[in-house]
């Protein structure tokens, strides 16, 4: 009776064994960031495309939906990741955004990567790893793989870190038995492909596909299109829309750099000239700064500017003064209403703002007398 | 005819000579509401603000250039102005490196990405331009400055500082209101009578330089020592302007300094004397390397920077858990945001990096020295302990200091009281009239 049921154990453990094995040969190892064009356009049907790498002359795969999306970009890689010929070949797919950030990796069914000592990576590593490659600023494509092994093993106390220059401890950006295959990968990931993908996308960039990029949930997808509003002439109101957003967010580097983004042609409109006004009333000292210096660009400066921000002279700081000045310098605004109350601020105490007021004055010409009398008189006693 | 012959230009050129009367040194006496001396990193800016509040602003440099650390001592990648996706320092430290960043056509780093390393958001910036500009906004503010000049002596008399300053060939008696000591090594602190101090072992300074003339990568390191690596390998670095990604690194190779002390003429030559010393035998040492026998000194800077020497005693003194707590004193000024960051005896760095979501504030209180009149400083002399203080000696932070000790100054002047004496909420308001981002409680 003992050795049956011993026997019937045995059974079930076998058979479970059996299927533990066959259902992981049978889910492929996959690991994936936040996607640049979100998961309902995703989980369209795809048409795939291909691409010859100019610089790699390898086959970049680019995955679209029917509308002519573009989704992602993938490539296989295949190859020896050791010395001694005995390590298990790497054979994985890398996948890239179409901004060219890294988006994942996936294994063929039934692969998985391998240690030097042969062991398969455990699920820590692989997390590791796909954490690793989305580390861009990792200096692995600065040094050859031998010099990097021949880095002193600094103790993280050791590492300078005012200088910023000093590399980090080999140990922190590789995976533990894995330097190689860590290595090859995040330079694949982070190499010319990169940007060769980003091209690619950008030669196919619409007003629809850059709002799309625009609405990523990834920092770095919404800071690439911005970076490329040129590529684009003329903007949609949904593109317009989620710049003025953009801008009035309080997270400086994204409103800098859609501020960055608009351009003269798009100044040429009024009305997001004095849309980006508006935002200047409220925003932070370093964006009003920014502001001014994108309106030098426009081709004119709106009526409704030049009338809003005159009533704001006589509140603004000395700097900013000069900035509204240089502005109005700029677009030749010389109207009486704009030059009277500029001719106020010569009674300010402060020197420097005063000051201001008066060399924008003067560049003025103005054949105004009670003014040529002001500034004589300003010129007389205070400079 | 042809050309003039040498002989017959000469003469004529030559018959302007005459004796001159014996030089004497010119002496005389200026008023002006506030003086404030040093224009490094804290002091520039400093004057910058007292300058634009409307004040009339002396600034005493006793080099020939402003911006001290950040330009003449060659650490042009000041920071740290963002914290976890905010600005945490404006103004007018960070108009002028936003200045520079764009008259140089440079790229900011991605602010809105929390590096892996606080560094990364540091700003490189083309230091000669820095120089150039941090003068520009100094004269457009009204600020007199008077380079290569140091003061002798200091005394309040009636209400006011009399500070005798002395240069090349000038010695001037200066009256004013209110001094702000930006020397770093709260020099006028200590000459005015007020306690300072320092600790036994103080962090070494660094010499900035740059080499040239080999290639790293090919560069047999089986047959260099050790001890060698990094200054070979750091010195290749250079500030990567990927097109698709953020900057990697900053430039900067430098050698240690230890007890550097720029407090005095005679310490700092010392400090310069033994930098350049030790640079001098590292490029003998790497020339006998294989691959670096044309290895060349291609850039050095003007004088050895410091890290830290005194510290005054003052109405607070910020210790290590203000700093790394993030707590926000009711009359914090600003913002500070920086790993404390102690370099030991030359060879290893001590970090604490601040948790999520954590600033450090700075009190008004920490830049006013224990019983003192119609006197502040800013920058690295900031009263604090030892830890606290290698976080706040960093370039952004010094300039929040600034703005903030000219702030408090400027508003003392007006009304002829001591700046502790300020309405601390006054002093907040003007600061963010002139774009500051002053700390508030949350």
């Amino acid at each position: 009776m003992i050795k049956v049921r011993f026997f019937c154990v045995v059974i079930i453990g076998l058979i479970g064994l059996l299927l533990t094995s066959f259902l992981q040969e049978k889910q492929s190892i996959k690991y994936m960031q936040v996607a640049t064009i979100e998961s309902s356009a995703a989980d369209e049907p795809s048409i795939i495309v291909t691409f010859k790498d100019s610089v790699t002359n390898e086959t970049i795969f680019l995955c679209k939906t029917k509308d002519n999306i573009p989704l992602h970009y993938f490539k296989k890689v295949t190859g020896e990741v050791c010395d001694d010929e005995e390590c298990r070949l790497l054979n994985i797919v890398v996948y890239w955004n179409i901004t060219g950030r890294y988006l994942g990796f996936e294994l063929p069914k039934g692969e998985f990567l391998s240690k030097y000592d042969h062991d398969p990576f455990s699920e820590n590593e692989y997390q590791q790893l796909h954490k690793l490659l989305a580390d861009e600023s990792l200096p692995l494509d600065k040094v050859s793989f031998e010099k990097l092994l021949e880095q002193p093993n600094n103790k993280k106390e050791d590492i300078d870190a005012l200088s910023g220059a000093t590399s980090k401890n080999i140990a922190d950006m590789v995976v533990k038995g894995a330097a190689f295959t860590t290595y090859r990968l995040w330079n694949t990931v982070n190499g010319t492909t990169m940007d060769f993908v980003s091209e690619l996308t950008e030669k196919q960039l619409t007003q629809t596909l850059l709002n799309r990029i625009l609405q990523s949930q990834d920092i770095t997808d919404k800071l690439w299109a911005l970076h490329r509003m040129d590529a684009v002439i003329g903007l949609t109101p949904q593109l317009e829309a989620a710049l003025l957003e953009m801008i009035s967010s309080d997270d400086f580097y994204l409103s800098y750099s859609a501020i960055k983004a608009i351009n003269s042609i798009h100044l040429k409109s009024a009305e997001l000239q004095n849309r980006l006004f508006s935002i200047y009333q409220k925003t932070n000292h370093s964006i009003k700064t920014a502001l001014l210096k994108k309106l030098m660009e426009a081709p004119f400066l709106s009526s409704e500017i030049i009338q809003t921000s005159r009533d704001l002279l006589p509140q603004l700081n000395g700097q900013q003064l000069d900035d509204l000045l240089q502005l109005y310098t700029k677009h030749n605004i010389n109207d009486v209403e704009t030059y009277t109350v500029v001719a106020k601020i010569l009674e300010n105490e402060n020197k420097y703002i005063s000051k201001n007021a008066y060399a924008f004055l003067i560049g003025l010409q103005i054949n105004d007398d009670d003014i040529i009398e002001l500034l004589n008189a300003y010129k007389k006693e205070k400079l | 005819m042809g050309a003039v012959s040498l002989g017959m230009v000469t003469p004529s050129l030559a018959m302007g000579e005459e004796l001159v009367v014996p030089y004497k040194v010119k002496e005389e006496s200026i008023t002006t509401e506030i003086l404030v001396v040093g224009g490094g990193t804290a002091g520039t800016i400093a004057a910058i603000q007292a300058g634009r509040a409307g004040a009339e602003t002396i600034l005493i440099e006793s080099g020939s250039q402003l911006g001290g650390t950040t330009t003449t001592g060659g650490v042009a990648f000041p920071g740290i102005f963002h914290a976890w996706g905010k600005q945490i320092i404006g103004g007018i430290g960070w108009e002028l490196v936003m200045d520079c960043v764009e008259l140089n056509g440079d790229k900011l780093p991605n602010f809105s990405r929390i590096p892996d390393s606080h560094w990364k958001h540091q700003i490189t910036l083309n230091a000669p331009l820095y120089t150039l500009l941090a003068e520009e906004k100094c004269l457009e503010a009204g600020v007199d400055i008077r380079y290569y000049e140091s003061p002798t002596l200091i005394e309040f008399k009636k209400g006011k500082w009399m500070v005798e300053s002395v240069g090349k060939g000038t010695k001037t008696t200066i009256a004013c209101n209110q001094i702000i000591d930006c020397t770093g090594n709260a020099l006028i602190a200590s000459m005015a009578g007020y306690d300072v101090l320092r600790e036994e072992d103080t962090q070494p300074g660094s010499l900035v330089f740059r080499l040239g003339g080999y290639d790293y990568n090919i560069l047999d390191l089986t047959k260099v020592p050790k001890e060698y690596h990094n200054v070979l390998r750091q010195n290749m670095l250079e500030n990567s302007k990927r097109a698709s990604r953020e900057h990697t690194y900053v430039p900067y190779s430098y050698v240690y300094v230890p007890g550097a002390d720029s407090t005095t003429s005679a310490t700092h030559t010392t400090a310069n004397n033994e930098g350049r010393n030790t640079l001098l035998n590292l490029v003998r040492t790497l020339k006998t390397f294989p691959g670096c026998e044309n290895l060349k000194l291609v850039d050095l800077k003007t004088e050895t920077a410091v890290r830290e020497t005194y510290r005054i005693d003052g109405l607070y003194k910020m210790n290590k858990d203000d700093y790394t707590s993030g707590k926000v004193f009711d009359d914090a000024i600003s913002h500070s945001f920086y790993p404390i960051d102690l370099h030991r005896e030359g060879k290893s760095i001590y970090q604490e990096f601040l948790k999520p979501d954590v600033v450090a504030s700075i009190p008004l209180r920490s830049l006013i020295p224990k019983r003192s009149q119609n006197f502040l400083v800013a920058g690295r002399c900031v009263s604090s302990d030892r830890l606290a203080n290698s976080a706040l000696r960093v370039q952004a932070s010094c300039m929040g200091m600034g703005q903030a000790a000219a702030v408090a100054a400027v508003l003392a002047s007006k009304q002829g009281i001591s700046p502790a004496e300020v309405d601390i909420n006054e002093v907040k308001d003007l600061l963010k009239k002139h774009g500051a981002i002053v700390p508030t409680q949350a």
